[in-house]
């Protein structure tokens, strides 16, 4: 079961193209930046790049948008070696961060740049039409909200009707309600067009909602790639586990039947799982207070409103749980019982 | 197929066979034989006609199978017919050229296409210009200085022993003075080290720190006293660049101190200033015959309305910073000697302030005194323009944050303020170094032997002499950008972004404000004096004997100055825009760009900010006098030195402003699939539009003003109008030296005033001349 079938899979349309990178590595000078990467975006499917700034996915990006020169490796675009053709040789489109929409330009002006640059007809009035911006064409960027200047970004890139569109942090300087309106309408355009999409973020939450596949990354290398479920359920190690959403990572021993979180033993089983001292995954909404199991003490609590989230000292570890609100809240110090959910369970790989 | 790609090699092709390849004299395009022509007699000439011929050719081929050859082929071409051109010796004209640049630019755009290096074909081929243009009229002129002054044949140091030991040059030991100077600059040397010492000592410095601190001391305050009590133009250039830098620094930051920060009203200071104005207005109003029963009324008139002007701008509240604007542009367009002729109104034998003000009968306050005036009136401002924006750019927070920890606004300005200007400070001071040492207008006008004039005289006798002082001049301004760059290496000012400064500024402490505001009172005057008395000595018969009004001097500028005049702005007006398109071109390359051959481009270009002008007039002279490109004499040398002499400034302008752009937008247009041209041309251009006008305005005013790296290149047929106003002076012909010199300084105004007023009209955020 992968997320891709949970959610609506558009039939990948004649322009989409698939992207496959190839031991791609990125030097400047003497650091690293990206560490001989391998990763293949299937046409028609938005791919996320995920992981703290500097762990080099901006790079990638810029790469496969031809901004930056490759120092190893190889990039093909729609089966085509690309590695030595320079950004305006190549078949790709960028929406950037900062927008960079020409502020000297009205917004059809910008949204025809390219178009007049490669002669072709004009299709500047459907691209904005597509983006819901169709009485905005004779208006400077500047005159516009920042969500509106984003769909201006959007339409420029996508007029050209590029092999592949490629979003840098492109919902970074919106607020959050925006960010969430946004977010689903560029995932329904992407979808629509059924065009091929590299997405960079540093937000795990915006990634797992809009992505099929997320790549994680870390200090120039991939930790793991796989579909937001995958991520969330099976991360392949503790940086992933952490990177994405809550984590409890606590110690524990597991000998094929049973887990053992200090004195409390559960049965649970998971096929190729190592045995002995494992470290296991335990999001906080699989945990919940009982009367018996794991024992704790409450070491800080903080009212966020729906949910209460506490902190509590175990045996295994440092537990974070956030339960709903209740009318009182749990005093520091006090002592707890911790019930866990085996299907919110996960062994990490040794 | 690419229109590029047809087009270069057809205007080769042109070029071969219909425009001629040499010339007899000097004059370009008179008829000499064309390439085709010559190929009879030099059959190597088939080179470049068949690699102009077969890149035509391929240029139909797909990229792949194409790049190759056109590469191979086109630099065979340009490589024969730049030889050609160079060994031949003999001068070229512009047929062997262009076809020489087709051929560069056809070799750029096949390098590109290759994917050898990594660039579109525009940057590769402006590349290549641009490095030959380095070349050709930056580094070729500078090594002829250096091949001067260190033997024409072989390598000697000989003509550096003849100046360095000629008692023109330097001499410490003087013997018809009664005291050694020797003795008194050793014991000014231990005298700095034993200073050094204590100090160091005192402060508890490591031990390495101490004995650095020790010999620095030594040498400093020894070479200090060497000069002070030497002797020949070296002393003189050094200690009053020196002295002249120091007093512009310190003025210039008291000034954009009371730009930025005085609210308080300047108008009482004005009624001394504008009734002397009144005053003088009125006795020259009564000059004449017919008013000559007059003058008691006239003069009143002029100090009431004076006084009515001064009163109305007190009601006004006028601050400081209003007239600090105005006073700003003055010296842009003024050539700086014209200060110093304009000096002799006033400080000559027959001078206002001499004679009549305080009845000497002298010429004293000329000569190396007045040089230093007239340098101090003239540089002031140019360290101003620097600093203003260093104090603008202080972050008020810091201010606030220094009074809400309890600091008196002295404490602030100490603390604070001075720390973050230092930087900047020490950039006025280079500038003004570097600006004084290399002026030759005042000295000449002034007498006194300097380094720059010491060039001058040493030119036309001895060649070998004038490049060894030029190389002094260059080693001079290239260490003060040295010891600058090794000074804020060290000093970081991260405070200072480029983003808008929020909190309130400190005001000055009243104490200082006031003291600031008479400084600049006095400077108003003197200024105006400066002025007033260029227009005044337009507008009488003989400064000082005859004070009559007269328009004979306006009259005489139609015999001949009026034809010069035109001839300069038509030379100014043609070499701006080559300008304009290489500096923009070189900022674009050097910011933006990662290429081969970048280093090399940084290199020349920053090369061409240290030259000083003079030196860039020797290096023409000895260059461009004889060989392939005989070029002395003609207009074009002088369009082509304030082309390579004007660059430096457009450059650091287009720089400064490519840094403020967000190179996102660029990448935007090249993601988009524009090439380096097109993105240049509709993103870049555009944005910078309003930097790129002041560049184009300073370069044809600086071009209008220039003296010093063409005194050496005007022909007679070929005169601009500051080298006829020096020869006026040196004629004595004052009256219409100052008619023609306040010709030049009104029309600067107007123009900067129409252009600024354009580029207000054209929405474009940034009014004026930015330097």
């Amino acid at each position: 079961m992968t997320a891709t079938q949970s959610r609506p899979t558009a039939t990948p349309n004649s322009q989409a193209a698939p992207v496959k990178l190839e031991g791609v590595t990125k030097r400047f000078g003497k650091t690293t930046a990206v560490q001989s990467a391998n990763l293949e975006v299937e046409p028609g499917t938005l791919v996320t790049l995920l992981g703290p700034s500097g762990c080099g996915k901006t790079t990638i990006l810029r790469m496969i948008a031809g901004l930056e020169t490759i120092t190893e490796g190889k990039l093909s675009i729609d089966h085509e070696d690309v590695t030595q053709l320079s950004a305006a040789q190549r078949d790709v489109t960028m929406v950037f961060q900062s927008y960079a929409l020409f502020p000297h330009l009205s917004v059809l002006e910008n949204v025809a740049y390219g178009l007049r640059v490669a002669r072709r007809p004009d299709a500047a009035e459907e691209a904005l039409k597509l983006v819901g911006l169709s009485g905005y064409a004779s208006r400077a960027p500047s005159q516009l909200s920042g969500g509106q200047q984003q769909r201006v970004a959007l339409a420029r890139a996508l007029v050209m009707k590029p092999k592949v569109l490629l979003f840098d942090e492109p919902l970074s300087n919106l607020d959050a309600k925006l960010r969430r309106q946004m977010r689903n309408e560029i995932r329904a355009i992407q979808q629509n067009l059924g065009i091929t999409a590299v997405y960079v973020t540093h937000d795990q939450a915006e990634a797992l909602a809009i992505s099929d596949v997320v790549v994680v990354m870390s200090a120039g290398r991939i930790e793991q790639i796989g579909t937001p479920e995958d991520l969330y359920r099976r991360p392949a190690n503790a940086f992933v586990a952490d990177f994405i959403g809550e984590a409890n990572l606590l110690r524990a021993t597991y000998d094929g039947q049973q887990l053992g979180f200090g004195h409390v033993t559960l049965p649970y089983t998971q096929p190729g799982a190592p045995t002995g001292e494992v470290r296991v995954l335990v999001r906080p909404e699989s945990i919940s207070f009982s009367d018996t199991g794991l024992a704790g003490r409450i070491t800080s609590g903080a009212y966020l409103g729906a949910m209460t989230e506490y902190t509590i000292d175990t045996e295994a570890g440092d537990v974070l749980i956030a339960p709903p609100s209740e009318s009182t809240i749990l005093p520091n110090g006090s002592d707890v019982h911790l019930d866990f959910r085996s299907n919110g369970l996960y062994i990490l790989p040794a | 197929m690419q229109p590029a790609l047809l087009l270069w090699p057809l205007l080769g092709l042109l070029a071969f066979c219909v425009l001629p390849w040499a010339r007899e004299g000097r004059a370009f395009l008179a008829g000499g034989p064309s390439g085709l022509s010559l190929l009879e007699t030099l059959p190597v000439l088939w080179v470049p006609l068949i690699a102009l011929i077969a890149t035509l050719g391929l240029s139909f081929l797909g990229r792949a199978a194409r790049a190759p050859p056109t590469l191979i082929a086109a630099l065979a071409g340009f490589l024969v017919t730049a030889f050609f051109i160079v060994f031949r010796n003999e001068p070229a004209d512009l047929g062997a050229l262009i076809t020489a640049l087709a051929l560069l630019s056809v070799t750029g755009m096949a390098l590109s296409d290759t994917g050898m290096i990594k660039a579109d074909r525009f940057i590769a081929s402006s590349t290549l210009w641009v490095g030959l243009f380095l070349i050709l009229f930056v580094m070729f002129p500078l090594y002829k200085v250096l091949r001067g002054a260190f033997g024409e044949t072989g390598f000697s140091l000989e003509a550096f022993r003849s100046v360095l030991t000629s008692p023109a040059f330097f001499v410490l030991e003087n013997e018809t003075t009664a005291r050694s100077e020797a003795t008194l600059a050793l014991i000014a040397t231990v005298v700095g080290g034993v200073a050094g010492l204590g100090l160091s000592l005192w402060r508890r410095r490591p031990v390495w720190a101490t004995v650095r601190n020790t010999v620095l001391a030594a040498l400093g305050v020894g070479i200090f006293a060497a000069m002070y009590f030497g002797f020949g133009s070296l002393r003189n250039s050094v200690l009053l660049s020196v002295s002249v830098a120091a007093v512009c620094t310190a003025l210039a930051l008291g000034f954009a101190l009371l730009g930025t920060r005085s609210r308080a009203s300047f108008g009482p200071y004005l009624f001394v200033p504008l009734a002397l104005a009144g005053y003088a207005i009125g006795s020259l109003a009564s000059s004449t015959p017919q008013t000559a029963g007059l003058g008691i009324l006239f003069k009143a008139a002029g100090v009431l309305a004076a006084v009515g002007l001064a009163w109305w701008l007190t009601r006004r509240r006028i601050t400081a910073s209003k007239l600090l604007g105005v006073f700003s542009l003055l010296p842009i367009i003024t050539p700086p000697f014209v200060i110093g002729f304009a000096l002799i109104f006033l400080l000559g034998r027959q001078g206002l302030i001499t004679k009549d003000i305080l009845g000497l009968d002298t010429d004293a306050l000329l000569g190396p005194l007045g040089v230093g005036i007239a340098q101090t009136l003239a540089f002031t401002p140019i360290a101003y323009l620097v600093l203003v924006g260093v104090v603008k750019s202080l972050n008020g927070t810091l201010e606030e944050a220094a009074v809400t920890l309890g600091a008196s606004r002295w404490h602030v300005l100490k603390t604070v303020i001075w720390p973050l200007v230092r930087p900047g400070l020490a950039n006025a001071f280079l500038l003004t170094i570097i600006e004084s040492l290399t002026d030759f207008g005042n000295p000449f006008v002034m007498g006194g032997s300097f380094l720059a004039t010491e060039v001058y005289f040493a030119v036309e006798f001895n060649p070998a002499e004038a490049s060894v002082y030029g190389t002094v001049l260059l080693a001079l301004s290239v260490s003060a950008i040295l010891a600058q760059q090794a000074w804020l290496g060290r000093t970081s000012f991260t405070t200072i972004t480029g983003k808008p400064a929020a909190g309130m500024v400190t005001p000055l402490p009243p104490v200082l404000e006031r003291v600031l505001l008479f400084v600049f009172m006095v400077w108003v005057l003197f200024v105006g004096a400066v002025y007033g008395s260029m227009f005044f000595g337009a507008l009488v018969k003989l400064w000082g004997f005859d004070n009559t009004f007269t328009t004979e001097h306006i009259l005489n500028l139609s015999v001949g100055s009026l034809g010069v005049f035109f001839n300069t702005l038509k030379i100014a007006a043609i070499s701006s825009l080559p300008v304009l398109v290489l500096s923009v071109v070189i900022a674009y390359l050097i910011t933006r760009q990662k290429f081969f051959g970048r280093g090399f481009i940084e290199l020349g270009s920053l090369l061409s900010f240290a030259v000083p002008g003079t030196v860039i007039g020797i290096g023409y002279i000895l260059a461009l006098n004889s060989g392939f490109a005989y070029m002395t004499g003609t207009m074009l040398i002088l369009i082509v030195a304030f082309i390579f002499r004007n660059m430096p400034v457009g450059i650091r302008s287009a720089v400064a402003n490519l840094r403020q752009i967000d190179p996102a937008l660029e990448e935007a247009s090249t993601t988009l699939r524009a090439g380096s041209l097109t993105t240049l041309w509709r993103v870049v251009m555009p944005l910078i539009r309003p930097a790129l006008i002041s560049a184009l305005i300073f370069a044809f005013v600086r071009a209008m003003t220039a003296i010093s790296q063409i005194i050496f290149l005007i022909s007679p047929d070929h005169k601009v109008v500051t080298s006829e106003v020096l020869s006026m002076v040196e004629r004595g012909q004052l009256g219409d030296a100052a008619a023609l010199s306040a010709l030049l300084v009104f029309t600067l105004a107007v123009v900067i005033a129409l252009m600024t007023w354009g580029v207000g009209r054209m929405g474009g955020s940034q009014a004026g001349v930015s330097v």
